[in-house]
């Protein structure tokens, strides 16, 4: 979710709406006082907490290991015999990382060790976040074929849980992996691709940390690139009507449909030439897009009858908006505004229905949000517990505030999802069981079989995982 | 005499503190703060800018330290350094609050 694609900073069109509300209100938002020491969670026992980026999820790991080298990794493994949750950059909503006994760092193996100038494959570090490695190719005249908005993540974290962007004819991040190194539980070191250890490479493409550390991974990169990004706000049914045109004819796009409005945004991408990337890089919104969106949050908090106005007046002062630049750059974005999502991919087929229902839900429900719901295409794979495996599809993201309640709301939403067989994100927020996922991936048990194998002991279980994977008596 | 010596103390302290920055430091920084700092997104504190940091310092770094570990206004718990440990985050601290070594 990139809330900048409203330009909200350029346009200051939805704070204004909110702050003409601020001030009618007298100081209800606006004079608040500013707490000088976080809420947040403390060392407890000279314990430091581990929480990802939200918040919704604390623990606090009782070792913290940071191996130099593979050497260094493989002798953790093998000289100790506790629990370890490998940790990225803390992107994830759902338990993937909390434990109590080792959060290990991946830190150290950072960067891209090797390029291959012919076949354009590139083998970068587990702990490489997306940001520096879209930089290092960017200086390479390489480019990955897509990007998520979000580039904070590390690598084998966006690996492991196939974080995608968007674009029919794009897979997630994992469709693009080659190849990678895993070390097992018994701190065996395995190659794996297409021709080596083909099982484990399947399931590894999307690992939810389970079947044990990715040291480095291998993509599929291609030449450099530069990128036209044109956002425009459309009367809602003139938006639907033109999506799938849009998801035909162009690079790749994606639509924020706004709770309780009658208007979207659509967000348009294609390849153009350097030259004119040149000539029309103009400057990126940057700001305070937060505050904005915080202070309408406020406003509707405290005259929820507002909210419908507000909601409904404040899109149509928003234009088209265009922005060019190298392929990087128009993908990355700074993230400062925290939240909370649920995602869940459904048959592309079915997205624009089951975006439809969810939008006409919250009305129905009048459901207390005012956060943008993303939907974008993601093309097939044959990643055993990729949301993408043997089907293309419509991921729909819901979200809130990090510190609004969000799980009445993502349950109803969850609801709608189930009705057209979603399939969430293994990072975001989500309440299925072994069952749902045995029902919804037909290489379950295959997956299960193999995690069995390569981690015996189960070292790589946490609570989370626990749901999913249970001991088998 | 005393004086002397303390003085001789800060300013090899001043000056090991300049040559002595872990490069891993400078790594971290790069990866989780300088996305928000460098740039003083969502009003954070610009790095190297003492300036900007002297009234949150005179609350004391232990306080600082706590905002980093907990989060503070934008700032997620742990200052976007997810697998930061409390030495990582304690020299990050000292890296971002003064002016940048020449």
């Amino acid at each position: 979710m990139d809330i900048k694609k409203f330009k909200l900073s350029r346009r200051h069109a939805l704070k204004t709406a909110g702050m003409g509300f601020v001030t009618g209100i007298a100081g209800t938002t606006g004079c608040s006082s500013t707490p000088e020491l976080s809420s947040g969670p403390q060392p407890i026992n000279g314990i430091l907490p581990w929480s990802n980026w939200s918040g919704n999820q604390v623990s606090y790991p009782a070792e913290r290991a940071r191996p130099r080298n593979l050497e260094g990794l493989v002798k953790l493994l093998k000289e100790t015999n506790g629990k370890i949750r490998a940790v990225g950059a803390g992107h994830s909503f759902s338990g993937l990382v909390p434990t109590n006994e080792t959060l290990l760092s991946m830190a150290r193996f950072r960067g891209i060790s090797n390029i291959n100038t012919e076949t354009k494959e590139v083998t970068a570090g587990a702990g490489t976040r997306l940001a520096a490695l879209g930089d290092e190719l960017w200086e390479n005249d390489l480019g990955m074929i897509n990007m998520p908005d979000i580039n904070t993540q590390a690598l084998a974290g966006a690996i492991a849980t196939s974080t995608h962007g968007t674009g029919q004819k794009f897979g997630s991040l994992s469709k693009y992996v080659t190849g990678l190194t895993l070390v097992t539980a018994s701190g065996e070191v395995m190659k794996c691709s297409a021709t080596e250890n083909k099982d484990v490479f399947d399931a590894a493409r999307c690992n939810i940390g389970s079947l044990g550390i990715i040291t480095d991974i291998t993509m599929q990169m291609r030449d450099s690139y530069y990128l036209k990004e044109r956002s425009e706000m459309l009367p809602i049914d003139e938006a639907f009507e033109k999506m799938e045109k849009l998801r035909l004819e162009k690079r790749h796009f994606e639509a924020y449909g706004l709770p309780h409005a009658n208007h979207m945004l659509l967000i348009e991408f294609d390849e153009v030439t350097k030259e004119e990337s040149d000539a029309m890089q103009g400057q990126a919104a940057s700001g305070d897009a937060y505050q904005t969106f915080r202070t309408l949050a406020d406003v509707i908090d405290t005259l929820p009858f507002l909210r419908g106005a507000v909601m409904s007046i404040a899109p149509r002062t928003v234009g088209v908006e265009e922005r060019y630049g190298p392929w990087n750059k128009i993908f990355g974005n700074v993230r400062d505004m925290r939240f909370n999502e649920m995602e869940y991919t459904v048959p592309a087929e079915d997205g624009l229905a089951c975006f439809r229902e969810v939008l006409n839900t919250i009305k129905e429900k009048d459901i207390d949000i005012i956060f943008p719901i993303e939907y974008r295409y993601v093309a097939e794979d044959d990643i055993w517990l990729s949301q993408f495996y043997k089907r293309a599809g419509a991921s729909i993201s819901v979200h809130n505030f990090h510190d609004k309640p969000y799980l009445p709301y993502f349950a109803e939403m969850e609801a709608i999802f189930d009705r057209y067989q979603g399939r969430p994100h293994w990072g975001k927020v989500h309440n299925k069981t072994e069952a749902e996922f045995a029902a919804l991936y037909p290489q379950w048990e295959a997956f299960k079989e193999l995690r069995q194998r390569l981690d015996p002991e189960r070292r790589f279980i946490n609570e989370h995982l626990e749901n999913f994977f249970p001991a088998i008596s | 005499m005393r004086h002397k010596i303390i003085l001789a103390a800060l300013l090899s302290f001043a000056s090991l503190s300049s040559w002595a920055i872990d490069p891993f430091t400078v790594e971290l920084y790069q990866t989780s703060c300088n996305i928000c700092h460098g740039a003083g997104v969502g009003d954070a504190p610009k790095s190297f800018e003492p300036d900007a940091w002297a009234e949150r310092l005179e609350k004391g770094k232990d306080v600082l330290l706590a905002n980093a570990i907990g989060g503070f206004k934008g700032m997620p718990p742990l200052g976007m350094c997810s697998d930061c440990t409390q030495e990582d985050l304690v020299d990050l601290i000292d890296y971002m609050t003064v002016s940048k070594a020449q």
